[in-house]
């Protein structure tokens, strides 16, 4: 395994795929614009999913049901991301 | 008074990465061509009278205005000190919400964080992650501390070999 050795890292590796599968699944655009406010299949999802995922670890604890669970918020999250954290036009 | 030369070394390495890090991925992810909020643009005009680079001026700014890569390699550094690499990805997330409150998009921030945890991880073997949180303080201590004028055209100079501007 990349870190450790250990099976729990499997679950990190579970919650991204999921959110990737949900993100296509629920219409995310496979293209990455960097100036854009919007999310995107890959951004920020992954990150979210990674992130969460190890928020899950230390508070609770990783099973297979939170990893999943975790993957259908990320890419939620990224599909809304520009409602929830708007950009204001400004300086572009 | 011993000095211990070893120590001395590991920070002047995890200096240079952070120092790597950080500015590759601010400058590739667009800081040095526009400012991101008017305090940035203030600071760039600011700099540019004093006789510095505008496009530095803005990388500075936008440091000083969001979380970009800079803070990310210092979150990181700190975060996988405390928490180990899972640390990191908490910075990650941190990092990418300080950004959207920042009028950021988040590349530079996120991406800047999760490369720096990941470089961290490969070189844990060799520098321990506290070499890093020091080795963060010194690289941003030569941009925003030493000499302003100087720095803003070092970064200005590496976006334009770059092709960034």
């Amino acid at each position: 395994m990349l870190v450790g050795g250990k099976l729990e890292y499997l679950y990190y590796i579970l919650s991204v795929v999921t959110s990737l599968v949900v993100g296509l699944v629920i219409g995310l655009p496979p293209k990455v614009d960097i100036n854009s406010f919007k999310g995107n299949l890959f951004f920020p999802t992954v990150f979210i999913a990674l992130g969460l995922a190890a928020v899950t670890d230390f508070l609770f604890t990783l099973n297979l049901v939170f990893s999943i669970l975790v993957g259908v918020v990320s890419s939620l999250f990224s599909k809304y991301v520009d409602v929830i954290f708007p950009g204001v036009s400004y300086g572009g | 008074m011993e000095v211990n030369w070893m120590d001395f070394i590991k920070l002047l390495i995890s200096t240079g990465v952070c120092w790597t890090n950080f500015v590759l991925v601010d400058t590739y992810f667009g800081l040095p061509r526009k400012p991101g909020v008017s305090g940035a643009e203030v600071i760039g005009k600011t700099l540019e009278r004093m006789g510095g680079d505008i496009n530095g001026g803005y990388f500075m700014g936008n440091i000083v205005c969001s979380p970009d890569a800079s803070a990310g390699t210092l979150m990181a550094s700190i975060f996988y000190y405390l928490l180990g690499f899972k640390g990191g990805l908490i910075a990650a997330l941190l990092i990418f919400i300080g950004n959207r409150l920042c009028n950021d998009p988040g590349y530079a921030g996120t991406l800047g964080t999760f490369s720096a945890t990941v470089l961290i991880h490969l070189l844990s073997g060799f520098i321990e992650p506290k070499y890093f949180i020091g080795g963060m303080v010194v690289a941003i201590f030569t941009i925003q501390g030493l000499y302003h004028v100087g720095a803003s055209k070092v970064l200005g100079y590496i976006g334009r070999k770059l092709g960034m501007i």
